[in-house]
C-alpha cells in the first residue's frame, strides 16, 4: 500500500463516518460504514469492531470506550463554524460531559500551556478553511496528560463553504516519550561529541605546541566543560619541593589561589590528598569533608563559595606524577563516571604538556646558556664533522654556523697542530677523559687565537659516545694581559736595578766629597796641634807649619761645594717628583743669562775655549767667552732665570766634563722664526751618544754607559738633564740632543718668545729681535 | 816619597800606593799617610795603577778606590787575579763608598783578591791601622815565601 493509496483510504474513511454521522447514525455504524469503504489491509481492526457490534448496545458501548482508551483513537465531527458537532469519543477519552466539551468547552481539558496554541490553530483552521494539525496535551479521564495528534479536515459544498469538519485525535504520548528519550540522548551524544571535539582539538594544540600557558586555559577550560563544573585548577608538580604549584585556575577568589599557590602532601586541600596518596580524591561535599574538617583550606573553599571539588592526579606515560587538574562546584556533587573518563584522558594530556614544559623549560635553559655564554660552544662527530655552532663561536671565529655546520673542524685548527685533533679523536673513540689546555685555533680570516678548550663526550641515549662537545675560551686577551704584567714586571725590576744603581752612584757620589772634605778638616786639626807644639812660640816656624793647610781647606770647601749642588740636584727631583718644582717667570733676556751663565761655568775653567754663537744675526756682532759683554743684543722670554741659567750651566759643564779639554764648546742662542721660539744650543766634540743613549738620556737616573769623563770632576747623579727637561717643558719648551757617535753631540733647548707688553702683537716682538 | 819612607824600607811594608780618581782623597790620603810615615804613590784610575805596579815590582799596600771611570777597582783586581807574581807582593785595601752591596761574582773576586774593605767617609785613624795591619801580613806573607 503506497502513501497515496492509504491517503485514499485514510480519506474515504473519515467520508464515510462524516455521511453516518450526519444521518445521526450511532457510532457503531460509523464505524461499519467505514469498515465498507476501508482497504483491504485495515479489515483485521475493524472486523472485531464488526464481531462486537451485534452484541448488546450497552457492551458495546463500554467495549467500544475501552477501545477507544486503548488505541487512544478519537474521531470526530463539527459543523462548518465549529461551534457544535459529535465529540462523543473526546468526552470518552477526556471525561468531560458532552455539553462542556461543545463550542470551545474542549480547550479547557488541554494542559493549560498548549491552550492557546491549540486555540489559534484551530482558529486559523477554521478562518481559511485549511487542514488543522496539531499535537497537544489532554488530560484522560483518569487525570493523566497524554499526547494528542489531532487532525481535521473541512468537508467542502460544492460553493465552497464548510459543511462539516471531520476529524481524528490519536494519543501519541508513547512516540513523544520515545522522541523526547531519542533528543535527550541525542543532545548527549551532542555534548560528547563537543567535548571529544574539545578533547581532539587540544591534542592538536599539544601536537602544534604554542603558547603553554594558553594550553593550560584551554584544557582547564575543557576539564570545567567536560565535568560541568563552575571552577578548575591546574596545578604542576615540583619533586624537590614535593609541592604543587598552580599553574592555572578559573573561578576562585584570588585570595584563594594566593593560598593554593603552592600546595604539600600535608594540605587539606583534595589535591594534597590526592598529591599524598597519587590517586583521585572526591570532596561531594566540602562541609561533610572529614580530612578538610577544620583547616584552612576549607576556608579558602568556602572564600571561593566551592562546595563540591575533585582532584586528579596527571600522570605521564612514564608513569611519574606530574601535577594535578581539579574542578569544583558551588553545589555538592557527585560526578558521573562517565565525566571522570574524559577528565581521565584530559589529564594524560595535561600531563603530556606539563612534561614538555618541562623538558622544554630545561632544554631553554641550556639553550639559553649556549646561546648567551662568550665561551664558543661547538658539536662535532667522532670523524671530527662539526655539527653544532653557537653565536659566541660566530663571533670568535667569524665562520656563521650556516657556514661551518656539516664542515671540518681541521678548519679552525692550524696545519700545524692537525695532529692534536687526531689524538683527541682518538681518545674520544676509547673513551678517554680529555684534560681541560690550552692551545692555538685559528680564525676565517687566518687570525691565530689563543684559546682554552674543553672537550666532553657526546652520547646517545645508550650511553654510546657519537660525538664531542668543545667549549672554547679566547685567552688572547687573557694571554695579552699576562705579557703586559710580565713586560711591567721587567720594567719594574728595570726600575728598581736603576734606583738601586743610582743610590749606589749617589751614595759615592756624595760621599767622596764628604770623605775628601771631612779627612782634610781631621787633618787640618791634627797639623794644627801638632804645629803649635813643635812651634814652641816661633812664629816664622809656625807659619810654615800652617801654609799647606790653607790648600786642605780649599780642597775641603771645593768638596763640600759639589755635595751642596749634588743636594740641590736631589731636592730639585723630589720637588719634581711630588709636583712642587717652582717657578718664578719673569720678563727677561734669554741672552744675558746665557752670557752669565757661561762666565759664571767658564770661570773655574780658564783653559777651556767656549765660544757664545749665534748673536751676529741679531745683534751684529759675533761674541766669544771673552767678549761677553757685546751690548745691545736682547731677546725676550717669560721664564725663571735662576732655572734658565741651571739648564745652561748643566748643559755646558757636561760637555766641559765629556768633552776633550783641548776642543772647543760652542754656545749658540738663535730664534726659530718660524716656530716663535728663542733656542740655546752647547755643542762639544766629545765621543758623542749612540742613538739608544740619545733616546734615553733625559730620563730619570738615566746613565750613559762607558762614558769617560775628566777626572775628579764626578759623575754625578744622573739627574741633571731630567731636571733639565723638566724645568724647559715647565716654561713650554722642548729639549733635544743631535749627536752622531764620534762625532761630538749638540744639546739644545728652546723657550717660547715673550710676546713683549702686548702679546697680541706679531710686530713688536719681531722688533725686540731686531734691536 | 819621601827619603825618610825609602830608608825605613825593611821591617813592616812602608810603601802605599793611592788609586782614586778623586783628586781631593788622593791629596788628603797622602798627607796623612805620610804623616804616619809612609811612602805614597798616587794613581788617579785602575790602568796607572796596573802600570805602577808592572813597572815597580816593589811590596806594597794598596788603598783602591772601587769607582773609578773606565777601570775601575774590580777590574784591577781582575787583572791582578792573571798576575799572582805582583798579587803575591800586594797587599789591597778595597776603598767604597756605594751604599749598594756588589753582586755575587764581584763580591767573591773582591774577597779573594783583598785583605780588607774601607768605606767612605772613613775616619782617620781607623784607615790607618788597616794600612798597617796591611803592611804587617804583607811582610809577614813575604817573609813566609
Amino acid at each position: 500500500m503506497t502513501r497515496e493509496d492509504k491517503a485514499l483510504a485514510k480519506r474515504d474513511d473519515v467520508l464515510a463516518r462524516a455521511k453516518s454521522a450526519r444521518r445521526g447514525s450511532p457510532p457503531g455504524r460509523i464505524t461499519l460504514d467505514a469498515v465498507e469503504h476501508a482497504g483491504t489491509a485495515a479489515a483485521s481492526r475493524f472486523s472485531f469492531v464488526a464481531s462486537i457490534a451485534s452484541g448488546d448496545q450497552r457492551a458495546w458501548e463500554a467495549r467500544y470506550g475501552a477501545l477507544v482508551l486503548a488505541t487512544g483513537q478519537i474521531t470526530w465531527t463539527a459543523t462548518g463554524d465549529g461551534a457544535d458537532g459529535d465529540g462523543q469519543d473526546w468526552c470518552l477519552f477526556t471525561g468531560q460531559a458532552p455539553e462542556a466539551a461543545g463550542a470551545w468547552g474542549w480547550l479547557e481539558a488541554l494542559h493549560p500551556d498548549d491552550r492557546a496554541r491549540a486555540a489559534s490553530a484551530w482558529g486559523d483552521a477554521l478562518a481559511t478553511r485549511s487542514i488543522y494539525e496539531i499535537d497537544y496535551r489532554v488530560r484522560r479521564h483518569d487525570g493523566e496528560y497524554r499526547w494528542l495528534l489531532v487532525r481535521g479536515v473541512p468537508v467542502l459544498e460544492a460553493d465552497g463553504s464548510v459543511r462539516e469538519w471531520v476529524g481524528t485525535a490519536t494519543d501519541i504520548s508513547e512516540r513523544k516519550r520515545v522522541e523526547d528519550a531519542l533528543r535527550a540522548s541525542e543532545t548527549q551524544l551532542a555534548t560528547e561529541l563537543a567535548d571529544m571535539r574539545r578533547l581532539e582539538h587540544i591534542s592538536g594544540q599539544l601536537i602544534q605546541g604554542g603558547n603553554l600557558d594558553a594550553l593550560y586555559t584551554q584544557i582547564l577550560d575543557a576539564a570545567i566543560a567536560v565535568m560541568r563544573s563552575d571552577m578548575g585548577s591546574m596545578q604542576m608538580l615540583y619533586p624537590d619541593k614535593n609541592a604543587l604549584r598552580l599553574l592555572a585556575w578559573k573561578g576562585f577568589d584570588p585570595a584563594s589561589a594566593a593560598f593554593w599557590e603552592w600546595v604539600h602532601v600535608e594540605s587539606g586541600s583534595t589535591c594534597g590528598v590526592a598529591l599524598a596518596t597519587g590517586a583521585r580524591v572526591l570532596a561531594p561535599d566540602v562541609e561533610t569533608c572529614d580530612f578538610m574538617a577544620g583547616t584552612d583550606d576549607l576556608d579558602f573553599y568556602r572564600l571561593s563559595g566551592i562546595r563540591a571539588v575533585q582532584s586528579t592526579p596527571l600522570v605521564s606515560r612514564g608513569g611519574r606524577l606530574v601535577g594535578m587538574i581539579s574542578t569544583h562546584w558551588r553545589e555538592s556533587h557527585q560526578p558521573a563516571e562517565r565525566d571522570l573518563r574524559l577528565l581521565d584522558v584530559l589529564a594524560r594530556q595535561a600531563a603530556d604538556l606539563i612534561e614538555r614544559r618541562q623538558a622544554e623549560e630545561a632544554s631553554a635553559h641550556l639553550a639559553a646558556i649556549v646561546a648567551s655564554t662568550s665561551d664558543a660552544i661547538a658539536s662535532k662527530t667522532l670523524d671530527g664533522i662539526i655539527t653544532s655552532w653557537n653565536a659566541s663561536a660566530e663571533r670568535m671565529f667569524g665562520y656563521t654556523a650556516q657556514e661551518i655546520i656539516g664542515q671540518s673542524v681541521l678548519l679552525l685548527i692550524p696545519p700545524d697542530r692537525h695532529s692534536e685533533e687526531d689524538r683527541i679523536l682518538a681518545r674520544l673513540r676509547a673513551g678517554k677523559p680529555i684534560e681541560h689546555y690550552e692551545t692555538v685555533r685559528v680564525t676565517k680570516d687566518g687570525r691565530p687565537l689563543d684559546v682554552s678548550l674543553t672537550v666532553s663526550p657526546v652520547r646517545d641515549s645508550a650511553g654510546a659516545i657519537i660525538g664531542a662537545s668543545k667549549i672554547l675560551r679566547d685567552i688572547t686577551e687573557r694571554k695579552r694581559a699576562e705579557e703586559a704584567l710580565r713586560a711591567s714586571e721587567l720594567a719594574l725590576q728595570e726600575a728598581n736595578r736603576h734606583k738601586d744603581k743610582f743610590l749606589g752612584i749617589a751614595s759615592h757620589e756624595l760621599r767622596t766629597p764628604l770623605t775628601s772634605a771631612k779627612a782634610n778638616i781631621q787633618i787640618v786639626a791634627r797639623r794644627l796641634a801638632g804645629a803649635i807644639a813643635a812651634s814652641d812660640g816661633d812664629a816664622a816656624a809656625l807659619l810654615a807649619q800652617l801654609r799647606p793647610l790653607q790648600r786642605l781647606l780649599e780642597r775641603s770647601e771645593g768638596a763640600l761645594d759639589r755635595l751642596g749642588r749634588l743636594v740641590d740636584d736631589l731636592l730639585d727631583i723630589s720637588r719634581i717628583q711630588a709636583g712642587k718644582l717652582e717657578l718664578r717667570p719673569e720678563h727677561v733676556d734669554l741672552v744675558t743669562i746665557v752670557r752669565e751663565a757661561v762666565e759664571e761655568e767658564t770661570a773655574a775653567w780658564p783653559d777651556r775655549d767656549v765660544r757664545l754663537e749665534g748673536l751676529a744675526e741679531l745683534g751684529g756682532e759675533a761674541l766669544s767667552s771673552g767678549d761677553a759683554r757685546a751690548p745691545g743684543t736682547v731677546l725676550e722670554v717669560e721664564a725663571d732665570p735662576d732655572r734658565v741659567r741651571q739648564v745652561v750651566i748643566n748643559y755646558l759643564s757636561n760637555a766641559l766634563k765629556y768633552a776633550p779639554p783641548d776642543r772647543p764648546i760652542a754656545v749658540r742662542v738663535e730664534t726659530r722664526e718660524g716656530e716663535g721660539v728663542a733656542r740655546v744650543a752647547v755643542r762639544d766634540e766629545g765621543p758623542g751618544l749612540t742613538p739608544d743613549q740619545q733616546a734615553h738620556l733625559f730620563e730619570r737616573f738615566y746613565r750613559a754607559e762607558g762614558i769617560s769623563h775628566l777626572q775628579g770632576s764626578g759623575i754625578g747623579l744622573g739627574l741633571g738633564l731630567s731636571i733639565c727637561r723638566e724645568i724647559v717643558e715647565r716654561h713650554g719648551g722642548a729639549v733635544g740632543v743631535e749627536s752622531v757617535p764620534g762625532d761630538g753631540a749638540t744639546f739644545w733647548f728652546t723657550l717660547p718668545l715673550a710676546a713683549g707688553g702686548d702679546p697680541g702683537v706679531e710686530g713688536e716682538r719681531q722688533g725686540a729681535e731686531r734691536l | 816619597m819621601t827619603e825618610r819612607a825609602r830608608e825605613s824600607g825593611a821591617g813592616p811594608v812602608r810603601w802605599v800606593c793611592v788609586v782614586d780618581d778623586d783628586e781631593g782623597i788622593r791629596d788628603t790620603l797622602r798627607y796623612l799617610l805620610e804623616d804616619a810615615g809612609y811612602a805614597v804613590e798616587e794613581a788617579a784610575g785602575g790602568g796607572a795603577a796596573l802600570r805602577l805596579l808592572d813597572d815597580t815590582p816593589l811590596p806594597r799596600v794598596m788603598l783602591l778606590d772601587r769607582m773609578m771611570p773606565r777601570v775601575d777597582g774590580v777590574a784591577v783586581l781582575r787583572a791582578l787575579a792573571e798576575r799572582p807574581e805582583i798579587a803575591r807582593r800586594t797587599a789591597i785595601l778595597f776603598m767604597t763608598a756605594r751604599s749598594d752591596p756588589p753582586d755575587a761574582e764581584m763580591a767573591r773576586v773582591i774577597a779573594a783578591s783583598t785583605i780588607g774593605t774601607v768605606a767612605k767617609p772613613f775616619d782617620l785613624d781607623a784607615l790607618l791601622a788597616a794600612v798597617e795591619r796591611a803592611s804587617r801580613l804583607l811582610a809577614a806573607r813575604i817573609a813566609a815565601e
